[in-house]
């Protein structure tokens, strides 16, 4: 079957049909990289600051 | 359900019961690594801390195992209770095809367009279809859990032949990046000289900075799988910084460089 590329305003008027047909979906939009990213270095800072404490606390009463 | 907008324009979604089955498989799939990541760890440990401090080290070996298993444990029962928190997202994804252009939307990530015009390649993999273009950070998967997959497949097929991937050269591609981020980290801590111990930090944040812009560029990959990614390799990346802390400020000295 042979193809033929369409025409830039032929293509531009599919795409934005093609978009149409994909509702954007439901509910509260997802959180960006950003705040994926500084949520989780501060929960990665929390972790090691519990577990150092953890640490310190075992040295504590082993010793 | 399939949608069908309109003739020529057609939509597809996951099957919502293959989402549990395959979730599980791929939490078990890591399970053996996790294990051969802790393992390896441990015995590194306690090579180190038996060459300095004799073999009292030993002693506290069967604790920190049951340390290990219990930690592993939790973190198994808490990743398999929070699996169905993937369902949303899953049924959230939309595959549309025209005769000219391929889109998919997922709730979580930006949308992807490819033009039939600008497809390089489709590789059949095992888990579906891959959709490449000249971008390589612009990729649209085709999971073999959409609901009419054989026809989408058929259909993606009249816009180019199907391809085996060439996955020789993408496994060397990744056993040679793995090797030389883990290589350098591990040099990094473990080199008696500093100097040495530098360079390798200085390789380390090489890749760990070329694996970050990689990880920014590519386009359809989920924003909590990216960050995390991130969060990693800006961790490892520190392994120089705290081994200068450690020589300059703490004055502590590797125990083979005696």
């Amino acid at each position: 079957m042979s193809w033929t590329p369409p025409s830039p305003e032929d293509l531009q008027r599919e795409l934005e049909r093609v978009r149409a047909a994909q509702p954007v979906a439901p509910g509260k939009p997802a959180p960006s990289l950003r705040e994926h990213l500084i949520k989780g270095a501060l929960r990665g800072v929390l972790l090691w600051l519990l577990l150092i404490l953890v640490f310190l606390a075992a040295w504590y009463f082993l010793n | 359900m399939t949608d069908t907008p309109r003739e020529d324009i057609r939509t597809y979604r996951l099957d919502p019961g293959a989402f549990l089955p395959l979730a599980k498989r791929r939490l078990y799939k890591r399970l053996p690594w996790l294990v051969l990541a802790i393992g390896v760890g441990v015995l590194v440990q306690y090579a180190v801390l038996s060459r300095s401090q004799g073999e009292g080290t030993m002693s506290t070996l069967p604790l920190l195992v049951a340390i290990v298993v219990l930690a592993a444990g939790f973190g198994v029962f808490r990743a398999h209770s929070k699996l169905k928190q993937g369902l949303p997202i899953w049924e959230s994804y939309r595959l549309t095809i025209s005769e000219n252009v391929l889109r998919r939307v997922v709730s979580n990530q930006a949308a992807v367009e490819v033009l039939r015009s600008e497809v390089t390649a489709i590789t059949n993999i095992p888990e579906g279809l891959r959709v490449l273009t000249p971008d390589r950070h612009r990729v649209i998967f085709v999971p073999a859990q959409l609901i009419d997959f054989t026809e989408l497949r058929e259909r993606l097929s009249s816009w180019r032949a199907l391809e085996a991937p060439k996955l020789a050269r993408a496994r060397a591609l990744s056993v040679a990046w793995s090797t030389l981020l883990l290589g350098s980290w591990l040099a990094t801590g473990l080199l008696a000289d500093l100097t040495w111990a530098m360079l390798a930090g200085a390789v380390l944040l090489l890749v760990g900075a070329l694996g970050i812009r990689e990880m920014l560029k590519v386009q359809g990959y989920d924003n909590k799988v990216k960050a995390s990614t991130i969060r990693g390799l800006a961790f490892l990346m520190l392994a120089p910084f705290a081994r200068l802390a450690l020589h300059f400020l703490f004055h502590v000295e590797l125990p083979w460089s005696r």
